[in-house]
C-alpha cells in the first residue's frame, strides 16, 4: 500500500494536477448552480409575478404539485383538463396579463406535457402540439401507454420513416416490447431533485472523464520524462509490484474522486430541490422521457448512469494510462481519451455520422447519453437477441478496462531504459 | 555466507549497428571497481545491462552462478544503482522520495523509517529531509542518489558517473563515502575523471569502443602501459609541432620556454627528464586520440 500511497502523492503533489482538480471542482459547481439556479434550473413564477429560482422556487413547486401527485387516471385527467380550460377561458379577461394562464398551470405543467404528447398519433413533435390538451375532451382523453405504443408503431412501420429501414423486425418488436413494459398507470409527482442530479451528472460525467484522464496520464510517462525509470526499474519491485502500483493508484483515484464529486454533486442538488419522486417513473417527466425505452425510476435511473459513468472514467483513466506507458507521452496519454469520446461526440451532434455508422454508435460518448431524455434508440442484435447497445458497452468496457490493465502492465514491467 | 561472484560472459548490445557493448567478459568480487572510459564507450549501457534495465543482445550476466535476467527480483533485490542521469520527483521531499524508494526496494514501513534515518545520516543530509526534491542542488541531489543507492543495502553497488557535475569538495566527500561502502559488497564506479577511481577503486577497466582493453590494478596498469611520462623544455613556436608527433599530457608556459609533459616509449628530445607514469598517464595512452582533437593530437 505504501507504493500505491506514493503513487497517488505524486499526482496529487502535482501543481499541474492541482490545477486540473480546482478545474474539476470549479466546473462542477457551475454545473451544480446551473441545475439549481442558472438557466437549466428549477423556476417558479409566484401569482405576484415574481419568478423564483432553485430551492425557493423547488418549494412552491413541490407544495403545488402534490394536488397532482397520484396515479394519472382518468379521474386526474378529467380535473387537469377541466382547470387547463377554465385557465384558457379566464386568460381572455386578462390580456393585459401574459402569463396568467402559465402562472395558474404550472403546477400541472407535466400533465399537461402527458396529454399533450398522447393526445395525437405520429411520432416527431410539432410546433402546435403544444396545444393539444386543451382540445381534449372528457371523451377524447387519450390511454397514455396505448398512444405511445400507437406512436411507435406508426414510427416504425411507416414507410416514409427513417425508422422503418433502419431497424430489423427483431428489433422493432423490441422497441415496442420496451413500450409494452409501461405501467398502465403512470404516477405523477415532484421529482426536480432527481431530474436535475441526473442532468447535471451527465455533464461531469463527460467532461470530468477528460480531466480524470488528464490527471492520470503522467503515471506511467513521467518516470521517463524525468530520468526517475532507471532507479524505478532496478529496484526489486520496480516492475511487477510498482507497475501494478501504479494502476491501482490511477484507478483508486479516479473511483476516489469520480465518488466523491458525484454523491456530492448529487447530494447537493437533491438537498436543495428535494429528495422527492425517486420512486416516480422517469415518465413522470415526459417531456424529457417520452421516447425513453428505458422503463425507470427516477432513483434507478440516476444510480445505473452513476454506475454507467464510473465505468467511462475507469475506462479512460485506463486508456490513459496504457497511453503513457506506452508511449512514454504525457500530452498524448492525456490527449488519447479527450479526443475519443469530443470527436464522436462534435460528430454526432452535427448529426455528421448520425445512425449512419453501427460503429460510432460504440465510442463512449453514447453510453454518457443513452439516459439522456428522447435520445435516438441506439439497439444491437446479438444471436438473435436485440438489446441497447448501453447493455453491450457496460459488459465491453468492463472487460476492455481489464484487458487495458493487464496489457498496460505487461507494456511497462518489460521496458527497457537505454 | 552469500557467494559473491558477478559475472559477465561474452556480453554484448546493440543498437542498430551501434555496437555500444562488444564480446566483454570479466567477474566481479568483492570490491570496488572503477570502469574508465571516454563518453560514449559503452559504460553506461554496461551498467544498465547488468542493473536489468537493457536486456543483452547476447552473452550473459550472472549472480553466484545463475542468470540474473531469471532470477529477476531476487536479483534486484541485491541492487544498489544511482544512474548518471539521476532524475528525481520534484515534488516530494527527500524523505518522501526516499520512503517511497524504500517501498519498492521491499522495505517494511518500520525498516524504511529506520533506514531513511540512516542513510540520510551516511550522506549528510538529515537536515535536509523535508526539502522538496526540485530545490536540492546538483551536489544534493547526488547524495540523495547515494542514500537511495544504498537503501537496501545492496550487495551489488552501481554508481554511473556519480561525481558529474560535482565541485571538488563534493567530489572528495563522495569518495570517502563511497570507500565507506565499499567493505563487503561488489561497487562498480563508471567515471571519465581518472582521479575518482584512481583513489578509491582496487580494481580498474578500461573501456574503448564497447570492449575492455585494460584490466588490474592502478600499479598493475601503469606497468602495463606502454608509455611513459617526460618531461620537456621545449622553445615556444615549437609547441605545435610537438603536439602533432606526441600525446602531450600538459603544456605549462614559461617566459622564455614551454614545458611539456610528453607521453611517449622513449625519449621525445635529448635532456628529456622521465617522470612517474600516473593513472592519468594511462588513460592518456589508451584514449588520448579520442579525448584530444579530431586531429588526433592527444590533446587533453
Amino acid at each position: 500500500m505504501a507504493m500505491v500511497w506514493y503513487e497517488i502523492k505524486k499526482i496529487l503533489l502535482r501543481p499541474s494536477c492541482q490545477i486540473a482538480l480546482l478545474l474539476l471542482l470549479a466546473l462542477s459547481s457551475y454545473i451544480c448552480y446551473q441545475e439549481v439556479y442558472g438557466d437549466e434550473g428549477v423556476e417558479w413564477l409566484t401569482e405576484s409575478g415574481e419568478w423564483l429560482k432553485g430551492p425557493a422556487a423547488a418549494r412552491e413547486m413541490r407544495s403545488a404539485q402534490e394536488e397532482w401527485s397520484g396515479p394519472l387516471d382518468q379521474a386526474m385527467m378529467e380535473k387537469a383538463l377541466e382547470v387547463l380550460k377554465r385557465y384558457e377561458e379566464e386568460e381572455k379577461d386578462h390580456p393585459e396579463d401574459i402569463d396568467y394562464r402559465f402562472q395558474r398551470i404550472q403546477p400541472l405543467m407535466d400533465i399537461r406535457d402527458m396529454l399533450n404528447l398522447a393526445g395525437k398519433d405520429y411520432y416527431e413533435w410539432e410546433a402546435d402540439d403544444f396545444f393539444i390538451a386543451e382540445t381534449l375532451t372528457p371523451e377524447t382523453l387519450p390511454n397514455v401507454r396505448e398512444q405511445r405504443i400507437k406512436q411507435l408503431e406508426n414510427y416504425l412501420y411507416d414507410e416514409s420513416s427513417l425508422a422503418y429501414s433502419r431497424f430489423s423486425q427483431n428489433e422493432k418488436e423490441y422497441l415496442l416490447s420496451c413500450y409494452e413494459k409501461m405501467d398502465e398507470t403512470i404516477q405523477m409527482g415532484y421529482a426536480q431533485g432527481w431530474s436535475h442530479a441526473f442532468d447535471a451528472g451527465y455533464y461531469v460525467i463527460f467532461y470530468g472523464s477528460i480531466i480524470m484522464a488528464f490527471l492520470v496520464s503522467g503515471l506511467f510517462a513521467n518516470e521517463s520524462r524525468r530520468k526517475t525509470d532507471a532507479v524505478y526499474f532496478s529496484t526489486e519491485h520496480g516492475r511487477k509490484k510498482g507497475s501494478a502500483a501504479k494502476l491501482t493508484a490511477g484507478f483508486l483515484l479516479t473511483t476516489a474522486v469520480y465518488w466523491a464529486l458525484m454523491l456530492t454533486l448529487n447530494g447537493l442538488i437533491l438537498s436543495m430541490l428535494g429528495f422527492e419522486g425517486g420512486d416516480l417513473s422517469i415518465l413522470a417527466e415526459p417531456m424529457d422521457n417520452w421516447r425513453c425505452i428505458f422503463n425507470l425510476t427516477f432513483r434507478q435511473r440516476s444510480l445505473l448512469s452513476l454506475l454507467d459513468g464510473y465505468i467511462i472514467w475507469m475506462l479512460f483513466s485506463g486508456v490513459a494510462m496504457l497511453v503513457s506507458a506506452s508511449t512514454r507521452s504525457e500530452s498524448l496519454a492525456a490527449t488519447v481519451p479527450a479526443l475519443l469520446i469530443l470527436i464522436p461526440n462534435a460528430l454526432n451532434s452535427y448529426g455528421i455520422t448520425q445512425g449512419s455508422s453501427f460503429w460510432m454508435n460504440f465510442f463512449p460518448d453514447k453510453m454518457v447519453r443513452a439516459y439522456v431524455g428522447n435520445s435516438p434508440y441506439v439497439l444491437v442484435e446479438i444471436f438473435g437477441k436485440v438489446m441497447p447497445m448501453l447493455y453491450v458497452q457496460r459488459f465491453l468496457y468492463t472487460v476492455l478496462i481489464v484487458v487495458l490493465t493487464l496489457v498496460c502492465w505487461q507494456i511497462y514491467r518489460r521496458k527497457q531504459v537505454r | 555466507m552469500l557467494f559473491m561472484e558477478l559475472k559477465i560472459t561474452n556480453l554484448s548490445k546493440d543498437f542498430r549497428k551501434t555496437k555500444a557493448v562488444n564480446q566483454v567478459s570479466y567477474t566481479f568480487h568483492s570490491g570496488v571497481y572503477g570502469l574508465l572510459g571516454i563518453n560514449g564507450a559503452g559504460k553506461t549501457t554496461l551498467m544498465r545491462m547488468l542493473t536489468t534495465l537493457l536486456n543483452p543482445t547476447s552473452g550473459e550476466i550472472t549472480w553466484a552462478g545463475e542468470d540474473v535476467f531469471k532470477m529477476d527480483k531476487a536479483y534486484r533485490k541485491l541492487l544498489g544503482y544511482l544512474p548518471q542521469d539521476f532524475g528525481v520527483y520534484p515534488d516530494f521531499s527527500v524523505q518522501d522520495y526516499l520512503r517511497y524508494i524504500a517501498a519498492l526496494k521491499n522495505l517494511t514501513p518500520t525498516e524504511a523509517k529506520e533506514k531513511v534515518q540512516e542513510v540520510l545520516l551516511l550522506t549528510g543530509m538529515t537536515q535536509f529531509k523535508g526539502k522538496k526534491m526540485r530545490t536540492l542542488s546538483g551536489g544534493m541531489k547526488r547524495r540523495a542518489g547515494i542514500a537511495q543507492a544504498v537503501l537496501n543495502d545492496p550487495k551489488i553497488l552501481v554508481l554511473d558517473e556519480p561525481t558529474a557535475g560535482l565541485d571538488p569538495s563534493e567530489r572528495i566527500r563522495f569518495r570517502n563515502l563511497i570507500s565507506e561502502l565499499a567493505a563487503d559488497r561488489i561497487v562498480l564506479l563508471s567515471t571519465h575523471i581518472v582521479s575518482d577511481v584512481e583513489s578509491v577503486a582496487g580494481q580498474i577497466i578500461l573501456m574503448k569502443e564497447g570492449r575492455f582493453v585494460a584490466t588490474g590494478t592502478t600499479e598493475e596498469l601503469i606497468a602495463a602501459c606502454p608509455d611513459k611520462g617526460w618531461l620537456c623544455n621545449v622553445p615556444k613556436d615549437e609547441v605545435y609541432a610537438y603536439h602533432q608527433k606526441y600525446r602531450v599530457a600538459n603544456v605549462k608556459t614559461l617566459s622564455d620556454h614551454a614545458q611539456l609533459r610528453i607521453l611517449s616509449q622513449d625519449a621525445p628530445m635529448p635532456g628529456a627528464v622521465p617522470e612517474e607514469t600516473s593513472l592519468e598517464d594511462v588513460f592518456l595512452s589508451y584514449f588520448g586520440e579520442r579525448s584530444g582533437g579530431e586531429d588526433g593530437n592527444g590533446m587533453v
